[in-house]
């Protein structure tokens, strides 16, 4: 069984900034337990990314994230030879660091994160972006812990591990703890079968049916100096943004407001000093679609439907 | 503490496995891991979230545990209840006069004149149906009003089936996977502009030279494989848009050198076209001509969705393949019908053509590519 002690548990209510549902903190607790990725999915803007920084805020451990990007290869995550350098370097006679490879090779946060063995938090963001091949390469690395540096030569391994402190094979050291790994997926691109069972699996979503924990989610969110936002304004904003979400679905919005939009709104509405009551679901002005719908068509339809029922 | 999960969860993890859900023996052990560290306990509700959690993976294994939950009988405390007001109904109904059913089913369809003979698939009624046995039967028909045409069909209760209406459609095989497909097609070699620094040939330059002026290049490895897919939209193939669509999706996924997707209505004919529309047509020649090299797969049901034998076109089409593998060294055709209903249709002859026919399965569509690839 994985070394899971060192981490406390995730209630998901301590953070600053975030609050998780507690079925989330659940199988959180789960999957730090059994030692597994845990796969992270839910609407745009409903804070998946944002898991990650509360578990590291909350356990009080480090957090390392890697955005993915649709040119990811498994292995840039791990490590990086720089072969221009070394070829540069190779121009000068009498440079003799050119005539090794491990002079040239530095981890990458996860790799960085497997050798040190220390608790910690990993996120890798967006698998989803990266090419369809990413996720199968990154499976080995998540279940054992451990990869080796291909472009290591054999030979180096043992000059390599008196130098720079790791061998041809990186792994924790004996009685580590296992990072706990998060990964966000968009559901941009389907993920690879033995990928998906590899992970244990989250669903993030909106807590339509919850306005206090909204509430609280606002609250956590706004600056300090923002204190003197009422409760009336918070309520009373979060009760009309299930309205429109309401209606949003009803209409088959593209882009469904979510709890970043919503903090961003109450933000806005304490700027322009506008109180929640005078706000219309019906008739949004500019600035609230502005910052609460992403997508032309959604804006266009929402629009078409309130003056719908305007003449009406 | 036992180290095999209690028969609740057991039988969840057994229907899983017979439903073909990819769960193992580390997914096992973690379900009793679980357990032992306090996760799941409390109610059942607990334990449906652990299991969905542990084992569900795509909406359809989450959908297959959900029902495991609920068609489980309830614990006894609430089944005690259940069965208390069960019973004071039945006394509240005692006291009232016998009402009739609001839809009386009809044991037996008459098969009115004029009508063909009774539904398909459906067991028969036979005379002295019981009414008991009526009670189950998914679907009654009404008696026909003197006069009036086709029976009525009515839902007589709730059908006994043991699956949900699954009514999102679902993918015959998805984008990823056909991606997957197309890139398993390789033909690897290096064209192009010399972009890629050739390492032998640069270190023979200095030792040549004794300096390096310039690193040499060379072209870079690409992927040389071309394909020419020709898809059937005729209305028998309506069943397999959605495949189609997924098909022209995951072509430029698949890396090809070049791809391209044509159809035609029932047999290529003079003229294919761009859409499954059948818009902007092309000729027939032209296209092949282009793809001459490539590899061809045909998609299309050859009149084995609705059981058509016709010899002409069986002939017509032969001929098309074998003028096609001229051009074309590698052709493979699939037919996204089981095997089983080819026999007798146009299917069936052209399946003893030039061409393999294979139905649309995974291990057909890695042995299409296999062919397509050269391995005959």
């Amino acid at each position: 069984m994985p070394d899971t002690a060192p981490y406390a548990e995730f209630t998901g209510t301590r953070a600053a900034h975030y609050v998780a549902a507690p079925h989330t903190a659940t199988i959180v607790n789960l999957a730090i337990r059994l030692g597994r990725p845990l796969l992270v999915e839910g609407e745009a803007g409903c804070g998946k990314t944002r898991l990650a920084s509360a578990i590291a805020e909350e356990l009080g451990i480090g957090l390392t994230v890697m955005t993915v990007k649709s040119t990811s290869q498994a292995k840039d995550l791990l490590y990086r030879f720089d072969a221009l350098r070394r070829l540069q370097d190779a121009q000068d006679p009498a440079n003799t660091a050119a005539r090794q490879v491990h002079p040239y090779i530095d981890l990458e946060p996860l790799g960085h994160a497997i050798r040190e063995g220390q608790p910690r938090v990993v996120l890798i963001d967006e698998v989803d972006k990266a090419d369809i091949d990413f996720p199968n390469d990154l499976l080995d690395v998540l279940d054992r812990f451990e990869f080796d540096i291909e472009d290591l030569p054999r030979a180096e391994d043992e000059a390599c591990a008196a130098a720079r402190g790791f061998g041809r094979h990186v792994k924790g050291p004996e009685g580590g703890a296992r990072p706990i790994v998060l990964i966000t997926s968009n559901r941009e691109k389907q993920l690879p079968e033995p990928f998906l069972r590899r992970c244990l699996y989250v669903q993030l979503d909106f807590p339509a049916d919850n306005p206090a924990m909204l509430a609280d989610i606002v609250r956590r969110n706004l600056d300090a100096r923002l204190e003197q936002i009422g409760d009336e304004l918070i309520t009373g904003a979060v009760e009309r943004l299930c309205r429109i979400r309401e209606r949003g679905r009803e209409l088959g919005m593209q882009k469904l407001p979510a709890t970043s939009e919503l903090v961003d709104w109450v933000r806005v509405l304490h700027w322009q000093g506008r109180k929640a009551e005078a706000v219309s679901v019906d008739a949004l002005d500019a600035v609230d679609q502005a910052v609460l719908f992403k997508v032309r068509q959604d804006i266009e339809r929402y629009r078409a439907r309130t003056d719908d029922e305007a003449r009406r | 503490m036992s180290d095999t999960l209690p028969p609740l969860l057991l039988g969840l993890f057994r229907e899983l496995k017979a439903h073909g859900v990819p769960v193992g023996v580390r997914d096992y052990l973690d379900g009793v891991e679980a357990l032992r560290l306090g996760f799941g306990q409390g109610d059942r509700a607990a334990l449906r979230e652990l299991a969905s959690a542990l084992w569900g993976r795509s909406d359809e294994e989450r959908r297959l545990i959900a029902r495991w939950f609920d068609v489980l009988p309830a614990p006894e405390a609430a089944q005690i209840a259940g069965i208390d007001e069960a019973l004071d109904t039945l006394d509240a109904r005692a006291d009232e006069p016998a009402v009739a059913p609001a839809t009386p089913a009809r044991p037996s369809a008459p098969t009115p004149a004029g009508s063909q003979a009774g539904p398909t698939g459906m067991p028969g009624p036979s005379p002295d149906t019981t009414s008991t046995e009526a009670a189950r039967a998914r679907v009654s028909f009404a008696a026909a009003r003197e006069g009036s045409g086709l029976p009525v069909p009515r839902l007589a209760s709730a059908p006994p089936i043991g699956e949900d209406y699954v009514l999102d459609p679902q993918p015959l095989i998805s984008p990823r996977d056909l991606a997957v497909l197309w890139r398993r097609y390789r033909r690897s070699t290096r064209h192009g502009p010399r972009t890629e620094m050739d390492l032998a040939a640069t270190l023979r330059e200095r030792c040549r030279r004794g300096l390096l002026c310039r690193p040499v290049c060379r072209p870079r490895r690409s992927n040389s494989a071309r394909l020419l897919i020709l898809a059937d939209a005729s209305p028998s193939m309506d069943p397999w848009r959605p495949f189609l669509a997924t098909l022209a999706a995951s072509l430029p996924l698949g890396r090809l050198a070049r791809a391209e997707l044509r159809y035609f209505s029932n047999q290529p004919r003079r003229q294919l076209y761009a859409t499954p529309d059948l818009d902007q047509p092309e000729d027939r020649n032209e296209v092949l001509r282009r793809h001459a090299g490539a590899a061809l797969l045909v998609v299309s049901d050859a009149g084995s969705a609705r059981g058509a034998l016709n010899r002409r076109r069986a002939l017509q089409t032969t001929d098309f393949l074998d003028e096609a593998r001229r051009l074309f060294p590698a052709a493979v055709w699939l037919n996204p019908m089981p095997r089983r209903r080819w026999a007798g249709t146009t299917a069936g002859l052209i399946a003893t053509g030039p061409v393999p026919m294979l139905p649309v399965d995974a291990p057909h569509l890695l042995r299409a590519i296999d062919i397509l690839r050269g391995n005959k």
